[in-house]
């Protein structure tokens, strides 16, 4: 095995967290190098430049990695998770397919113990975070609107999303059951921002954005960390996490673009390889220092997933909406249960975040597989009153943390390079059952307010495990937490995690913004301990 | 396995519209007409002739020879025995049918990719939101 020159600082994962942390740390003008299993993707690729562009959304741009089957997508085992796992694999990580709805967490979402006696409180708060927050928005480029009486006052780069005719529909139904609604905070330029063309309204964002409007970090931080000297090595598959006989990380082995199996050597490692791949790789890096994986002396490496389980509800209007045109996740969402009031049955809340329609060929396929339209007579009438006719609403349920849902190593299952798959087990609680139950019911509600005559859910929906958290959390005790309140090991000082794998709690929203706000953070404070970093 | 077989079943799956649909049967749209066996990938040619070979067991001739109210009768009892080999037949034949030109004019839309042109949603009247305005209400405290 060929050992590499020795770098400063090695990133694994160049996603959401990776890129932001990439491009903070080029002022210490240390060498950083970041690896990723995937590649570049081309926008003139992306589904949404052809006519086959909702088949290609079920085959080669699925949001599931089992489904999608590219060489550098390692699969999931998810047999036992009522939700199956979304992730991608390639510079942008899950932000080429994210919806980009862009909200912060609240300052109660880093309270809960103190607040509502579960689960644990976060070591930082909401103002630790909150300049993270802006400058992480300022190079995402947000667009919103200001003055949400539910959100302390922050800034946004660009005007709304425009609601469309069905997210009006929508405001006039949360108007009429008088309940708070606001139009999403979105990393879509609705006007051109920083060389990003301004949303043309395609529709389908979540599988990757041919205009350029959507901020995957492909197109926000790493151009900007590549300039400024960022080394980015493309399809290489970092297997584990090597140390030396001091408990120091010393490297990683990997394997490059050709399947040559390598030896990175690095004085520091920062893990960005989200809430399933960091795990991975944390229990797979075993030696005799750490014999149960590396960081692992909590025994907390790959527990406490969340995965914030969704109520999907979608409802049929006679009058019609604008279908998939417009960004297909971000129009408005609503915060009116989203804190805890015991008399609904559950602690803590969700949002109920707007999504328009499926394009011609979704809604026939999951009409049909749902059993919401027919084949054979009265398919036309029935697509027809469906296609273009109907909006829906998510409750994105706060997930809290749960040692018995976990991330593992497959005994069998392993990637392309052989190394051991992820296997989820995990269960949705009664609380978390509760609360779906409820946004079941109040979606319903809105809905119905708003004009739909036809009501239709999953809840849980299974291909919904989009947000993933919690699997190397953060906190001051290190018998209960895997990092340090500023993202170090408690157990390896010279590694780092900067990912969601260190949310102590998960909120009850789309976590993105958090994680890049963490990723910056985290690399502020090694920066200002540079000079006794590892003490 | 023939063509006849395959525009059978989709004739089956989505047939003419009538009256206010006036769609046309996916055995009439170009792609489907102008497909040739060899051009069915293998997944695809085996759903298909695990249906054709179960109308010939079972009415002696294969699924075109069959009526309209047979072959229903037929798909419908194989999608609850066979129902991952029917739903991928169902998933092919309205994926091609609904990215077919003249039914995508049809159903109110433009023949092309979203992208470049991209899509018109109308601007909104930022006064919808009035009311939570006047509402007011207030985050939650966390300290």
């Amino acid at each position: 095995m060929s050992d590499d020159d020795i770098v400063d600082v090695l990133i694994i994962g160049a996603g959401a967290s990776g890129a932001a942390a990439a491009w903070n740390l080029v002022d210490t003008k240390m060498r950083i190098v970041c690896m990723e299993q995937g590649g570049w993707t081309n926008p003139s690729d992306y589904p949404t430049t052809g006519r086959d562009w909702e088949v290609r959304a079920m085959g080669a741009y699925n949001q599931d990695p089992n489904v999608r089957k590219r060489p550098e997508d390692y699969p999931v085992n998810d047999s036992a998770s009522p939700i199956s796992i979304a992730n991608f694999n390639g510079v942008g990580g899950g932000t080429i397919m994210y919806a980009a709805h862009f909200p912060r967490f609240h300052p109660s979402d880093f309270r809960v113990k103190s607040l509502d006696g579960v689960a644990d409180d976060w070591p930082i708060d909401y103002e630790t975070l909150a300049p993270y927050y802006a400058q992480n928005d300022e190079v995402t480029g947000v667009s919103g609107l200001d003055g949400d009486p539910y959100y302390p006052a922050k800034k946004v780069q660009m005007p709304p999303v425009p609601l469309g005719r069905g997210g009006e529909m929508l405001a006039r139904g949360f108007n009429a059951k008088g309940w708070h609604w606001w139009p999403s905070d979105a990393a879509i330029a609705t006007e051109p921002y920083e060389g990003r063309a301004q949303c043309a309204n395609l529709g389908p964002c979540m599988t990757g954005c041919s205009q350029g409007a959507k901020a995957s970090t492909d197109i926000t931080y790493w151009p900007m960390a590549i300039r400024a000297g960022v080394e980015l090595r493309t399809h290489c598959r970092v297997r584990e996490i090597t140390v030396n006989d001091d408990g120091f990380a010393d490297g990683v082995i990997y394997y490059d673009q050709d399947g040559v199996e390598r030896h990175q050597r690095a004085e520091v490692v920062i893990l960005a390889s989200n809430g399933i791949g960091t795990p991975r790789i944390l229990l797979n890096s075993k030696s005799k220092l750490f014999p149960d994986g590396l960081a692992n002396s909590s025994g907390l490496v790959g527990k406490n997933l969340m995965l914030h389980p969704y109520a999907y509800v979608r409802g049929t209007f006679d009058e019609p909406t604008d279908g998939h045109m417009g960004p297909l996740g971000c129009c408005l969402w609503s915060k009116e249960f989203y804190e805890t009031d015991l008399a609904r049955g559950f602690v803590r809340g969700y949002v109920l975040q707007s999504a328009r329609g499926e394009g011609p060929v979704m809604t026939a396929t999951t009409g049909i597989g749902g059993g919401m339209l027919p084949w054979g007579q009265g398919h036309h009438e029935a697509f027809r009153k469906r296609f273009a006719h109907t909006m829906s609403l998510a409750a994105i349920c706060e997930d809290l943390p749960e040692e018995c849902n976990t991330v593992t190593l497959d005994p069998e299952l392993v990637d392309s390079h052989g190394i051991p798959a992820p296997k989820i087990n995990y269960r949705v609680s009664e609380n978390t059952q509760a609360m779906l139950d409820h946004g079941v019911e109040k979606a319903s509600e809105v809905l119905r307010a708003a004009g739909a005559h036809t009501i239709d859910y999953k809840a849980p929906a299974r291909p919904a495990g989009w947000h993933l958290m919690g699997t190397a959390r953060m906190g001051t005790d290190p018998s209960k937490s895997v990092v340090n309140e500023w993202g170090r090991s408690h157990d390896v000082k010279n590694l780092f995690v900067i990912d969601g794998s260190v949310f102590v709690t998960s909120a009850g929203l789309n976590p993105t913004s958090t994680i890049q706000a963490l990723a910056l953070y985290i690399t502020d404070q090694m920066k200002q301990r540079l000079a006794n970093l590892f003490d | 396995m023939d063509q006849d077989a395959l525009l059978a079943f989709v004739d089956t799956i989505i047939p003419a519209g009538g009256g206010a649909y006036p769609m046309p049967s996916a055995a009439a749209v170009e792609v489907f007409r102008a497909m040739s066996a060899d051009e069915y990938d293998t997944h695809w040619r085996a759903c298909l002739t695990v249906v054709d070979q179960e109308a010939i067991s079972r009415y002696g001739g294969g699924l075109a020879a069959l009526t309209p109210a047979e072959r229903t009768a037929l798909i419908e009892e194989l999608q609850r025995a066979e129902p991952r080999v029917i739903k991928a037949l169902i998933v092919r034949t309205v994926s091609l049918y609904y990215m077919d030109d003249l039914v995508m004019t049809l159903v109110g839309m433009e023949a092309r990719a979203p992208y470049p042109q991209g899509n018109t949603v109308p601007e909104t009247d930022w006064s919808i939101l009035d009311p939570v305005k006047q509402r007011g209400g207030t985050w939650r405290k966390a300290n």
